[in-house]
């Protein structure tokens, strides 16, 4: 089985220490992990790591038994499809054609009909069928939200990271878009990853939760486990009281101390 | 979400999806077909006007045929205008690509080679050779002028690639190092005036004018040589190129080497910048508005935008042309000038008309 885990990495801008020594236990295919933590504490940092966009000072990621950065970039980001967060673009592209440039990888200037009948269902199953002739210039932040988790999962690759893919969205579509991210990772097998800030949404659809703290990872586990402990209390500086919902879920409250 | 799908089991909603997208590829493709069309008809109204007047006929069995031609004729078609339409066509597409490629890799709407200072190092070069006599490359015999000027114009942008590869440098800062070298250009080209003769200021003027006269068969094949090289290089960065569009981190994370990508891209767009401006002259506006056109009509799908960039650029250059030979008959205007006066009031009425914002 092809796992997920890291040692000891480092990263540091300059002078200013950004990761410090994280170390991630192994993460398994089918799993969904949410990367909870307040702002700068490093969530964006890591994913660029392990996508092998920023190069660590120290430490080892490996993906099975490969250490990651013994891969040439261009095949470690096909294994590895990274979702930065998204900003809306000026450009007068359309959604097909963002989408279809994130389908070919950016190689081979023919598109063939295959290729337009994948990327057209990728567009359908994502729920933005009607935004296809769209230019992104012209989309919402939300609807940009979702493009950019349709053209992640429209790719191929072993792990998914997904920086805040639900940051812009409605309580509906946070929920959609989440289960369509849980469902594909269960379905294809891979190792997925979402950086979350709602500690409601992490206990729902995340598998295992990785919790940083100014650079350093603080606890992993479940979330049964994790959310109770006072640990993520004081990390975000707040009181955190867990109930059970009324469908069986945890639900997570937050006060300000 | 498998590859080949059976058509019949596909829901109605990808179906839409694909007649979408091809409906949209085939306009796209009969927009750059109707652009080649108009461009073969502006050579050919370029070609049968001028001062001799030699009917349509006549200049089609002169072209076809040149044994029947007279001298004169032979002269008047294949010296003078054959060149000077073929060069129209070169100088529009090799500035409409420069300023689309400069726009995309500098996420800039108002990049092009004259705002990054370019043209106005070309000029300073031009009027070195003219005022102080002083060739920058030994050897060019009467070609100093040109010679002089796309070795300023290169310099530039080397100063600009040196920025480039300065860690933290944002393509926003490029542009304004950009203008700055248009200014230092400009006030060092207006300190060499001040101490120029008139004969020489006005060949400096002329010069800044800009003029196809200059065209000739070598300049033709140089131009349409380097575009067909260049080209096929941003053809096959085509979806990286596009990639850019989405921002930097986006394109990084779908594989594309950012800075490798940046850094070529600038110098085939400095080529191509150079070569136009020293042959023909400082000529504004071509290189900003094809690639605003191509963008409002296909997109930036670098698939479309690129080929749709380089025929609006060559269109303008080539109505450029016929207009400065038909406004007074005898008189050829030089090409800046009519540029700027009839393709700005064209620009805004379709900055104006157009209905979706992105850069305009």
């Amino acid at each position: 089985m092809i796992t997920l885990r890291a040692s000891s990495v480092n990263f540091s801008y300059g002078r200013r220490e950004v990761l410090r020594g994280v170390g991630i236990e192994s993460l398994e295919p089918g799993q969904l992990t949410a990367l909870i933590g307040p702002n700068a504490s490093g969530k964006s940092t890591l994913f660029k790591v392990i996508s092998g966009l920023l190069r660590p000072r120290s430490g080892q990621i490996w993906l099975g038994d490969t250490e990651l950065s013994t891969l040439p970039l261009k095949t470690r980001l096909k294994r590895v499809c990274f979702m930065p967060q998204t900003f809306t673009a000026n450009a007068s592209l359309t959604v097909f054609d963002v989408v279809m440039m994130a389908h070919k990888q950016v190689k081979g200037w023919r598109v063939s009909s295959d290729d337009i009948l994948f990327v057209s269902h990728a567009l359908h199953d994502a729920g933005i069928g009607s935004l296809s002739e769209a230019y992104i210039s012209e989309l919402s932040g939300g609807q940009a939200q979702m493009v950019a988790v349709a053209q992640s999962l429209v790719r191929q690759s072993d792990v998914y990271l997904f920086d805040e893919p639900t940051s812009a969205l409605d309580l509906n579509h946070q929920l959609l878009v989440l289960s369509r991210i849980r469902s594909q990772v269960q379905k294809r097998g891979v190792i997925g990853i979402v950086a979350l800030h709602d500690l409601n949404l992490a206990a729902r659809f995340a598998d295992k939760l990785i919790l940083l703290d100014q650079g350093q990872v603080v606890s992993q586990g479940t979330p049964v486990d994790i959310l109770p402990r006072a640990k993520v209390a004081n990390t975000y500086g707040v009181d955190i009281e867990t109930l059970t919902g009324p469908r069986e879920e945890m639900t997570v409250h937050a006060y300000s101390i | 979400m498998s590859a080949s799908v059976e058509k019949s089991n596909t829901p109605s909603g990808v179906l839409e999806i694909v007649s979408g997208y091809r409906g949209r590829t085939v306009k796209r493709l009969v927009l750059v077909c109707s652009a080649v069309l108009l461009l073969v008809s502006c050579i050919v109204v370029d070609i049968i006007t001028g001062p001799a007047d030699l009917g349509f006929w006549r200049t089609l069995e002169v072209v076809l045929n040149p044994s029947v031609a007279t001298v004169q004729e032979h002269v008047i078609v294949w010296d003078l205008r054959l060149p000077i339409a073929l060069m129209a066509v070169a100088v529009g597409a090799m500035l409409g690509v420069a300023g689309a490629e400069m726009q995309t890799i500098l996420n800039n709407p108002l990049a092009d080679p004259f705002t990054l200072g370019l043209s106005s190092a070309a000029s300073f070069g031009a009027a070195l050779a003219i005022v102080l006599q002083w060739s920058l490359v030994p050897g060019m015999g009467a070609f100093f002028v040109t010679a002089n000027a796309f070795v300023m114009a290169m310099l530039t942008s080397l100063v600009l690639f040196g920025f480039t590869r300065i860690r933290g440098v944002t393509p926003e800062s490029m542009i304004l190092v950009g203008i700055a070298m248009l200014f230092t250009f400009n006030s060092l080209l207006a300190l060499l005036q001040y101490g120029a003769s008139e004969l020489e200021l006005s060949q400096i003027i002329f010069w800044q004018l800009g003029s196809l006269a200059r065209a000739s068969w070598t300049k033709v094949f140089v131009c349409f040589g380097l575009l067909i090289i260049i080209m096929s290089y941003f053809i096959s960065k085509s979806w990286s190129l596009t990639a850019l569009r989405m921002g930097e981190e986006k394109a990084a994370s779908l594989g594309v080497n950012v800075s490798f990508v940046r850094v070529t891209v600038l110098m085939g767009v400095s080529m191509l910048a150079a070569v136009a401006v020293s042959f023909v002259g400082a000529v504004a506006f071509v290189g900003l508005v094809g690639p605003h056109i191509a963008r409002i009509i296909v997109g930036e799908d670098q698939r479309g935008f690129l080929p749709l960039s380089a025929l609006a650029g060559a269109l303008i250059m080539s109505g450029t042309s016929i207009a400065s030979k038909a406004i007074t008959p005898g008189v050829i205007y030089p090409i800046g000038m009519i540029t700027s006066l009839i393709g700005i009031p064209f620009f805004i009425s379709l900055i104006l008309s157009q209905r979706k914002r992105h850069w305009l």
